[in-house]
């Protein structure tokens, strides 16, 4: 449990100054941990985070004891849109070690571990015209209104070793990935239309999904033409969606005694999804009301206005396809001082999503008082 | 001691990055709202354009009833002006005799009018003529007929009486009926949650959200006229409001409920019934074959309620 809660903790940058983490590697293959290192199946390590390019105090406020989202009625437009970004980007990343070790050699320089890790990824892309919408009530234009979720496993192979009388350290891992399922809904256009005669939503979109054994019930519009919606993709046996290949590659270098500048390179490759694992779809849709409509003393049709309509999607032909992993860059400088018991790390980090590349920096600051 | 001092920093520095306004255990999604308290929606409704020949009493269309009326109305009104009231015409005797008598008087002077009085009389008063002319049902022609009246008219006073009187009964008698439309089923979607879940109960002291009917007429008829629409089966009335001559009028606001917009959408064959109340009137100007276009818009003021 103790080892569980201390993985969970983990994600945080910060692990990236600790030199005791054995998850410093996931950021640096260079890095080693102090020690060699076992993680327990399942149970050693469960890494989750949030990222996202807006700050928690401007999607989460305060209210009476509890938190709302910038969407509740209580939070003001003024206060709600003040410094949302044109693409607003919510992630979560969950990483969970399945198998896991480490050793160093006989010289205890060289450091090689192997990882099999169970992987998540979703991002969510709001742009700040849909939150304009909301928040103010007008008629709005958005663009790129998406949502990207992928699940894979990769076992990789990882060493490192010193160079340069042990001022460099190199390393690189190897990763095998087998793609689990993988889906992307994707609202390129959305125009939204509020006259006193007409109110309409014209929206285009498409959605690409890997999913194994995937199946879907399609249904019937009034002239016969196949559409489906999300819920109507059925998974019906668990294999593998695709296969891929992907590397760390990282470098450390003690510049002086003490101040150790690192940069890597992580996630820097592919998964080949397979056509058969694929389902897509196109969604050209226009749902509009205008309101009964009397001419010569004849009704129209009645309108029906209904924003089930958005999540139809017209049935194209699937094809697989190679997709990047969401490769990171990490480059650190930090400052060791009392024999390591006191750090201080600045981390920049970029990170490229799939709706946006993410730059980060980070500043800490690391007390380790048992070595 | 060095280490239990490092273990105290810590525990500070761990200590205040927590904020308990933070709380992400407890977040509250419910409330997604479309606007804010300011904001006001206005929503299409009805759409009716009314023809000409929608407009009709139970003898003819509005069309024939003013040409009749064109014919009963002298060129030039008492006084100059230029409309007739209905409210003193259906009330005011001193009134409407000054009309039909500046008619008989026209008709002295104006060959023109006398053939279209003599005309319009041979075509639907015939029965109440032919004793003063002299004439015979059995016998009569058109021509005889006409012949006869614009003869007799400058020296036969009961000729003139039943002249003026058949005046004075027509535009008396001038009304049209009630306009009404079949709106079928109302069926408004999802619209109908997103107008109707935060709206303030009735009696709310400034209300924020509120639901209303308000629209506009445009209308190119020389009439103007008070409509006091109805929803059927419902019984939703609208305040009452009237239509200018050759304008475009705002429809003042109803305030209404949930609950009536529920009625509305609920029932299976709601029909728009518009009782017509006639104002004044612009005699001889040509009509237009849809002289009246109505919409009706459901106004909501503050936030829409989204469910998603």
């Amino acid at each position: 449990m103790l080892l569980w809660a201390a993985g969970a903790a983990a994600q945080n940058p910060t692990a990236y100054f600790m030199e005791g983490s054995t998850f410093r590697t996931q950021f640096n293959p260079a890095f080693a941990p102090l020690r060699g290192y076992v993680n327990i199946p399942f149970v050693g390590s469960i890494q989750a985070g949030i990222t996202n390019n807006l700050p928690l105090s401007k999607l989460l406020y305060p209210r009476d004891g509890r938190l709302v989202t910038l969407l509740d009625p209580s939070v003001s437009a003024d206060e709600a849109l003040a410094g949302l970004k044109t693409d607003n980007l919510l992630g979560t990343e969950v990483r969970m070690s399945l198998i896991g070790f480490g050793k160093f050699t006989k010289n205890h320089k060289n450091f090689w571990s192997f990882d099999l890790n169970l992987r998540t990824n979703a991002e969510f892309n709001v742009p700040g015209a849909l939150f304009e919408f909301i928040k103010r009530g007008d008629e709005g234009s958005i663009r790129n209104l998406g949502l990207e979720a992928e699940m894979y496993a990769d076992a990789g192979v990882s060493y490192s070793l010193p160079l340069l009388g042990d001022k460099l350290y190199v390393g690189a891992k190897a990763k095998f990935i087998v793609g689990l399922a993988r889906a992307k809904v994707n609202f390129d256009r959305m125009d939204i239309t509020l006259h006193d005669n007409r109110w309409a939503v014209e929206a285009q979109g498409s959605i690409e999904a890997n999913i194994p054994g995937a199946e879907v019930n399609y249904r019937y519009d009034d002239y016969g033409q196949p559409y489906f919606e999300s819920d109507d993709i059925e998974i019906n046996k668990i294999k593998p969606a695709g296969y891929g290949f992907a590397v760390d590659l990282g470098a450390t270098y003690e510049i002086l005694p003490g101040l150790q500048a690192s940069l890597a390179v992580t996630d820097l490759g592919f998964i080949n999804w397979s056509k058969t694992s694929t389902v897509a779809g196109r969604a050209e849709t226009s749902i509009e009301y205008t309101g009964i409509m009397i001419e010569n003393g004849e009704t129209s049709s009645t309108p029906d206005f209904s924003l089930d309509d958005l999540k139809q999607f017209r049935p194209i032909e699937a094809k697989g396809s190679v997709r990047a992993l969401q490769a990171s860059v990490n480059a650190g400088l930090g400052y060791f001082m009392w024999d390591h018991r006191v750090g201080f790390g600045l981390l920049y980090q970029a990170r490229f999503r799939e709706f946006k590349t993410l730059h980060s920096v980070t500043g800490s600051i690391n007390f380790s008082p048992i070595r | 001691m060095k280490k239990l001092l490092f273990l105290c920093l810590f525990g500070v520095l761990s200590a205040s990055c927590i904020d308990k306004d933070y709380d992400l255990t407890d977040i509250d999604t419910d409330g997604i709202a479309v606007g804010s308290a300011t904001s006001r929606f206005t929503v299409p409704l009805v759409t009716v354009t009314v023809a000409l020949d929608d407009i009709h009493d139970s003898e003819g269309s509005l069309q024939e009833m003013l040409d009749e009326a064109d014919i009963w109305l002298p060129s030039q009104l008492p006084g100059g002006a230029k409309y007739v009231d209905f409210a003193r015409l259906y009330v005011d005797d001193a009134y409407l005799g000054e009309l039909t008598g500046t008619l008989i008087e026209e008709m002295g002077r104006s060959d023109e009018r006398l053939n279209k009085v003599a005309d319009l009389a041979w075509r639907s008063y015939k029965k109440d003529f032919l004793a003063l002319l002299g004439l015979s049902e059995a016998s009569v022609d058109k021509t005889r007929f006409k012949e006869a009246f614009v003869k007799l008219f400058a020296t036969n006073a009961a000729l003139r009486q039943q002249t003026e009187a058949s005046a004075r009964k027509y535009l008396q008698l001038l009304n049209v009926s009630d306009l009404s439309y079949e709106l079928g089923s109302l069926d408004l979607g999802e619209v109908l949650d997103m107008l109707t879940k935060n709206l303030d109960p009735q009696g709310t002291a400034d209300p924020v959200n509120t639901l209303s009917i308000e629209g506009r007429v445009e209308s190119t008829l020389p009439l103007s006229m008070r409509l006091s629409p109805v929803f059927t089966p419902t019984g939703l009335v609208l305040s009452p409001f009237t239509v200018e001559v050759d304008a475009t009028t705002e429809i003042p606001s109803t305030r209404i409920y949930a609950e009536d917009l529920r009625a509305l959408t609920e029932a299976s064959n709601v029909k728009i019934v518009v009782p017509v109340e006639l104002q004044r009137y612009h005699p001889g100007r040509k009509l237009d074959p849809n002289p009246i276009s109505i919409r009706l818009n459901l106004v909501k003021t503050g936030s829409l309620n989204l469910d998603i």
